[in-house]
């Protein structure tokens, strides 16, 4: 079943100057064509200004298309009528945690919105308990947000989108303010969600390492796709990756580097071990 | 003499709270002419609270900063002079952009500094070039991308021109080959431009290609000072500050634990490349 369908997708925005009149145009999306099927996990790489982010926008429809169509189970995002039910499909996390908590307690965050859609409390002290074990933090419940981490406020806004028990989750850059170990923890904690409860997602993001987590890499350059495959296979196309703005993780840059110099390695090694198994 | 000294400053946000959280307690070192420190330590340990120390944007309850020998506390103390000399980038750059326009956010250090209209006009967009970022000079800050907003607020305080240059996780949002041509650039200003970086990072593979001098927070305290080998090679101290060894050491210990050996100050990129080119088959 398909969850998402991009046909011919457009963005545009208009530069102006500082009196606010129209300047020119800034393509920022510029014909994307892709079908994500229901349960796929795809990293979309790309580098800084790529169309990350506004390509996240047009997911659920916080933007609309300048031209060209985007697809939800179906719906046209820019059916206004059933903006709700888009939302209701396609939860989202923002770059910066700060930007959409909103309580200062930790489970009153995570039931923001399911009040704000009139879930009886009965079943929200369910669907808030449920989705804050899923991702970890119900031990946290009770502590004030403000208090938590960058890793911890990350786990919270996803709680939160969770318990609206979302069929697709998009993650835009959800560990650019996290340490290593938070960032793998989350990470894990994302690809359950994936593989036990079929939660489709989209993750966002210019850490190559990351894309391992995924079972196809889109890479975004200039608002177009110029990659679409699995993430072992990228691993071997250095050359587009480079053009892309994007470096190899540090192990296949390495494994890479030595099978040009002859070594025996495939090149999209990723473990020490794997690299160093093939000692003199 | 150093830089800076930090002598046992002890820092807590709440002032009337009875049970004295300290967010920093008894914290010590120095900072040397030409140091490249990366600060490290999970999140929450206290490191952006450190550095806004630096410059008196907090001021320590106990404890004192020398600057050059003298008390940034002192009542006769250049406070304006020494932000002039010690420039920071804060954690959220679109905090510190401000202008209608990339280029005069740009200027604006500069004209602070007594440059003419046209001086910052030329310093400013000579400092975007060196940035790659001049194709943005006149697009409105605020719409840029996180990555590119980022890149914006370095350029703000390049402009300023200090000697020290302080970096609270400058890699945040940075994509890879930004982030590389990004540190060549510190390492490029330390090296041949004799400037002081201090630099909180997560990623310490970065630590190893760049930094000469490691700082360890945790908790508020101080864990360790040392070479970024002696403090990421140390199993226990990485797993007591909840980090993870970077790939390089990684490597260093497999081949360690197979009997082979690569010299320990050697554990730069390239270096491992050569050393693996040796040693696989």
């Amino acid at each position: 079943m398909k969850a998402i369908e991009v046909k011919n997708l457009i963005v545009e925005f208009d530069v102006t100057d500082a009196e606010g009149i129209v300047k020119s145009k800034r393509k920022i999306l510029d014909g994307i064509n892709l079908t994500v099927d229901e349960g796929e996990f795809v990293c979309v790489l790309g580098r800084n200004g790529s169309g990350k982010s506004t390509f996240a926008k047009c997911l659920n429809a916080l933007l609309l298309p300048s031209s060209g169509d985007v697809h939800v189970y179906g719906i046209n995002t820019k059916d206004e009528d059933r903006v709700i039910d888009i939302r209701q499909k396609v939860g989202m996390t923002f770059q910066n945690p700060d930007n959409q908590i909103v309580a200062s307690i930790v489970e009153e965050d995570v039931a923001f919105g399911l009040e704000n859609i009139g879930v009886k409390t009965s079943d929200l002290r369910v669907r808030i308990d449920d989705a804050m074990k899923s991702i970890g933090i119900y031990d946290l419940k009770d502590n004030m947000v403000s208090k938590l981490s960058g890793g911890q406020k990350q786990k919270v806004s996803i709680a939160g989108i969770l318990a609206m028990k979302p069929k697709i989750i998009v993650l835009d850059e959800p560990t650019s303010m996290i340490d290593k170990a938070g960032r793998i923890d989350l990470l894990n904690t994302v690809k359950r969600l994936n593989e036990e409860e079929k939660i489709t997602i989209i993750l966002i993001s210019h850490y190559v390492e990351e894309m391992s987590y995924a079972d196809r890499v889109v890479l975004l350059d200039n608002g177009k796709i110029t990659l679409d495959d699995t993430p072992k296979n990228t691993l071997l196309r250095k050359d587009e990756l480079n053009e892309a703005g994007i470096d190899m993780p540090y192990i296949s840059g390495l494994a890479t580097e030595l099978k040009a110099r002859g070594k025996n390695l495939k090149g999209n090694e990723e473990t020490v071990f794997e690299l160093c198994q093939y000692l003199k | 003499m150093p830089i800076f000294e930090v002598k046992n400053i002890y820092f807590r946000y709440d002032k009337y709270d009875k049970n004295e959280i300290y967010t920093l307690k008894d914290v010590s070192f120095n900072v040397e002419k030409n140091d490249f420190i990366a600060l490290i330590g999970k999140s929450g340990s206290g490191k952006s609270t450190l550095i806004n120390h630096l410059n008196g944007l907090k001021k320590a309850d106990k404890g004192d900063i020398l600057y050059n020998g003298k008390s940034i506390y002192a009542e006769d103390f250049d406070l304006t002079g020494l932000r002039f000399k010690c420039g920071i980038v804060f954690q959220y750059p679109e905090y510190q952009l401000f202008s209608e326009t990339v280029i005069e956010d740009v200027e604006f250090g500069a004209l602070k500094k007594g440059l003419s209209k046209k001086e910052a006009y030329e310093k400013a967009f000579e400092i975007l070039k060196y940035l790659k970022i001049d194709n943005l000079k006149d697009e409105i800050p605020f719409n840029l991308s996180g990555g590119e907003k980022r890149k914006v607020a370095f350029a703000g305080v390049f402009a300023m021109e200090p000697d020290i240059f302080i970096f609270d996780e400058p890699d945040a949002g940075l994509d890879s080959v930004s982030k590389r041509h990004f540190y060549e650039m510190l390492k490029d200003l330390n090296k041949n431009h004799d400037k002081t970086i201090i630099c909180i990072t997560h990623n310490l593979d970065d630590v190893i290609e760049y930094a000469n001098k490691v700082i360890v927070l945790n908790d508020g305290k101080i864990e360790r000072i040392g070479s970024p080998f002696s403090v990421l090679s140390d199993k226990e101290l990485l797993k007591k500050c909840n980090l993870i060894a970077p790939y390089s050491i990684d490597i260093y210990r497999h081949l360690h634990e197979k009997g082979i050996e690569i010299d320990t100050s050697r554990l730069k990129y390239k270096d491992i490349l050569d050393e693996l080119d040796k040693v696989l088959l």
